[in-house]
């Protein structure tokens, strides 16, 4: 909610600065940025008194003192002979309704309180009552609705019910109801769907002279949801779903009254109001002691008392009685939290204490099993568990957030698969993925299993031994052969063709149940874990690498070291991979080393010349001419360059 | 004079095999896990498709509270389920289970309806509890301050804010000071509800406790400068192998 500082001030100390009304809004919960004066609040759900000018300043009393600055109607009002009829007094369980009549052809320029309003917040003005109602929600918290008292043309009564029928709202927007709402309406027709938006039928305009203002209490349980339902934008039920005093709808009308004669001569003026509940307070024992052991400190509990009346709170004997505008204290913590916020969460001294509690035993068998994976350069993944694949066991997502995929996956074999493919399309030669999740099956009930999930594809390994020999069905069997584990019957090698994939590379899965590890649990239980390191992530790029293949024969034995040294150490402006993948030594002694050189763009896709030259700047950086030759090199051109 | 071994050792740095990595996700997971773990917690587990008795219902969130709506909650099945939207119906089925005093965290999957640059419809949350005689809010600070140093060093800024969770009272949100002097939301605490020990069999005159709960993207995304919490879950090789 937006709270200008400069309307919020009117309430508070003249001496009073932004920064301090910023540090006590933290104090007290209420997070918020700062935009233009403007405080942008969000609010817990819990605190619907907060949402005005009125409630935040009384929150603030106990840290610094405020007022109301602006006054009522305090004369007395006749009684409106109104014929009212509430069908549903769970949901309304108080109204009152305020009828007005102006001279209005003598409505005056907005006073500062009203205008500063519209102009520091840019929003349109409507029509005269329609605009105090907009401000007065803002001011003290509690929306009103103004119905055109000439255009009320039968018996205005309230219910909820069952209905499926068109509403026009006074935005000029229809909307098909649907399902159970509360509305008001006059004989057969609604015309103002409760706590959320009134209607066009009976919405005042610029010519209304006659108004009768609506003050409501609702339950907010039949508010919450129907602006996202019926797609509406509403303040009021924002309030309404928040909780809004119940006992404060004479005072909101007596405010509305004032506000109408700071503008314009009112001609008549009465009031109809019914209450149908009891009226009941909170009222919960208030011990000091009992409270400090809920916070951990011992307070000033005089200081404390003060400093609760200052925001609402009455004692008595030995107990404490709630405003009826926190609709949200129900307990001693409830208390227990209104004090901290009074002292401040910051200033309660941390008390150290140890937990004499048995500890079960950690169960590492996963994470031990994942380090022993990792020694074999696997990569672990997470994917999502939606899927678009329905089979007979599948769970279906009632509500999906895709409608392509509304089920939950019990294989996570597809999810690798594409993660494969994924990283085959980025130019990815060698990888080695593994998912170890639950998946959900319906048999009948619901139920889960943890599987292990491999896919392999491509090159053994980037470097001098494994660039040659491919992934395959062999090297999986040989890992879990250490295990002690037979996995040939889970490994299968999967069909190309029914992916988006052109590689002819030979993909294989494997997936099995996680427990079928434990059978190796003596050997796992040796494996050590790989502790996490802290890293230094490098943002990754979206564009495509391109490599280079680069032979250097070397003439004499003793250079090779630091040859490898200086080569292995070059730095261009998009290389970001070097790797050794062949080595030969012929009947001469020479030797010839094959590296591979990975370059990657965070900007763009690299050009052949934009790649040739900055193999140029790495050979000119490491070629010892009569010493190094590059076979080939002459084909290259680097001089053009 | 280079030898022959001399030249075998050199040729065999480059037959090196590349290890491979755990998920950033895990490890930070296991980081926590290992730390409090270390204070005395015991680690549990639940399942991820929970009864609306587990996941709402016995944490005091009430039939009209928004999470409830399809709009904020995976159901399944007819309404019959929810996807988990947090990890604490685990922590429920243990004290349901258990009498105290105990100390239980768990973590996991969670599943909430959003995706955006900062929302994924699935991320990982770590939850503890700890249940004893006299368990006060100055202690629930003793333990955050372990959490963060530990995360994040010993000179960490903590700001504690009041906040709002059904299932705790007073409940707090904490922030740290990042480097470039912003506060950031790095986790949500309090003391358990005494509605809420009510519910699951446990007697708040002689019990209460105190719980918390970690984002483990948002941690990680601060711990690692991620910016698209969305990288997490694109399985890119070039991603993740930063992760070593």
């Amino acid at each position: 909610m937006k709270i200008h500082f400069n309307h919020l001030k009117n309430f508070l100390p003249e001496e009073i600065n932004i920064e301090t009304v910023s540090d006590y809004l933290f104090q007290l919960g209420h997070e918020h940025e700062i935009d233009n004066d403007t405080f942008d609040i969000e609010f817990t759900p819990n605190r619907g008194d907060c949402l005005s000018l009125m409630g935040l300043s009384r929150d603030l009393n106990s840290l610094c003192e405020s007022a109301f600055p602006y006054s009522v109607y305090e004369e007395e009002i006749l009684n409106l002979n109104f014929n009212f009829e509430n069908n549903d007094s769970d949901t309304l369980d108080k109204i009152t309704f305020l009828y007005v009549e102006i001279n209005q052809n003598k409505i005056k320029e907005y006073e500062n309180y009203l205008q500063s309003f519209f102009s520091d917040f840019d929003i349109k003005k409507n029509n005269f009552f329609t605009d105090i109602s907009n401000y007065l929600a803002y001011e003290t918290g509690l929306p009103t609705h103004c119905y055109d008292y000439e255009k009320i043309y039968g018996k205005l009564s309230f219910e909820s019910s069952s209905v499926n029928s068109e509403f026009e709202t006074l935005l000029d927007t229809k909307i098909q109801l649907t399902g159970t709402n509360s509305y008001f309406k006059i004989d057969n027709d609604i015309v103002n769907l409760a706590g959320v938006m009134g209607g066009k039928a009976t919405s005042c305009s610029k010519n209304t002279h006659k108004v009768l203002i609506e003050c409501a209490h609702f339950n907010p349980e039949a508010i919450i949801g129907k602006t996202i339902k019926y797609g509406l934008n509403s303040e009021a039920a924002y309030k309404f779903e928040r909780g809004v005093d119940r006992y404060a709808q004479e005072f909101n009308l007596r405010r509305f009254i004032k506000i109408i004669s700071d503008h314009t001569d009112i001609i008549d003026l009465k009031i109809f109001s019914k209450d149908y509940k009891e009226s009941t307070k909170t009222i919960l024992p208030y011990n000091p002691e009992n409270i400090s052991k809920i916070i951990g400190y011992e307070f000033d509990n005089d200081d404390i008392m003060k400093k609760l009346v200052s925001i609402g709170f009455k004692f008595g004997e030995g107990e404490i009685i709630s405003p009826s505008f926190r609709s949200d204290i129900f307990s001693e913590n409830d208390i227990a939290e209104e004090i901290l916020r009074i002292i401040g969460y910051d200033n309660i001294p941390k008390k150290e204490f140890s937990i004499n509690i048995n500890k079960a035993s950690k169960d590492l068998i996963e994470r031990k099993f994942k380090s022993y994976l990792a020694s074999y350069g696997f990569t672990e993944v997470i994917n999502f568990p939606f899927s678009s694949f329905s089979r007979n066991e599948s769970i279906k997502i009632d509500n999906p957030i895709d409608s392509n995929k509304p089920f939950m996956r019990n294989s996570l074999i597809d999810s690798l698969i594409q993660n494969t493919i994924y990283n085959e399309n980025r130019n990815k030669d060698s990888i080695k993925l593994y998912e170890i999740s639950d998946v959900y099956k319906k048999n009948p009930d619901l139920v889960s299993e943890r599987f292990l999930t491999i896919a392999v594809s491509g090159r053994l390994g980037n470097n001098l031994k494994d660039f040659n020999k491919k992934l395959d069905k062999e090297f999986l069997i040989e890992i879990f052969k250490k295990l002690r584990i037979d996995v040939s019957k889970y490994i299968s090698e999967i069909d190309r063709s029914k992916y988006d994939s052109k590689l002819k590379n030979k993909l294989y899965v494997m997936e099995m149940p996680f427990h079928v590890i434990n059978q190796s649990i003596d050997f796992i239980d040796s494996v050590e874990i790989v502790k996490s390191k802290d890293h230094e992530y490098k943002e990754i790029s979206e564009f495509p690498i391109v490599y280079r293949d680069l032979s250097f024969k070397i003439m004499y034995e003793k250079d090779i070291d630091q040859f490898c040294e200086k080569i292995m150490n070059s730095e261009t402006k998009n290389l970001c991979e070097i790797f050794m993948f062949d080595y030969f030594k012929d009947k001469d002694n020479v030797s010839k080393l094959a590296f591979r050189f990975i370059f990657q763009s965070n900007e763009k896709t690299l050009t052949d010349k934009e790649v040739d030259f900055e193999i140029k700047e790495i050979i000119e950086a490491n070629i010892v001419k009569d010493l190094i030759e590059i076979p080939g090199l002459d084909k290259l051109n680097l001089d053009e360059l | 004079m280079s030898s022959d071994s001399d030249i075998s050792n050199i040729i065999k740095r480059f037959e090196i095999k590349e290890t491979g990595s755990i998920h950033p996700i895990n490890q930070l997971k296991y980081e926590i896990f290992d730390l409090l773990n270390s204070l005395g917690f015991s680690i549990i587990d639940g399942p991820e498709i929970e009864s609306e008795k587990y996941n709402f219902d016995l944490l005091n969130i009430k039939e009209s509270h928004p999470a409830r709506q399809m709009h904020d909650t995976f159901y399944v099945e007819d309404k019959g389920y929810v996807l988990r939207t947090h990890t604490s119906p685990v922590q429920v089925r243990a004290m349901l289970r258990e009498k105290p005093p105990f100390a239980y965290i768990s973590g996991g999957k969670v599943y909430r309806k959003d995706d955006d640059a900062t929302h994924l419809p699935m991320f990982h949350q770590i939850e503890g509890i700890l249940i004893d005689k006299e368990i006060s809010f100055s202690n629930l600070k003793y333990i955050i301050y372990k959490i963060i140093s530990s995360l994040f060093g010993e000179e960490t800024q903590i700001r504690f804010r009041p906040s709002y969770f059904p299932f705790t009272e007073p409940s707090a949100e904490v922030d740290i000071l990042s480097k470039d002097k912003k506060w950031l939301e790095i986790l949500g605490c309090g003391v358990i509800n005494p509605i809420v020990l009510k519910n699951c069999n446990i007697d708040p005159k002689s019990f209460s406790g105190l719980a918390f709960g970690l984002g483990v993207e948002r941690i990680a995304m601060l711990k690692y400068g991620v910016k698209d919490i969305r990288d997490f879950y694109k399985s890119n090789l070039d991603f993740l192998k930063q992760f070593k």
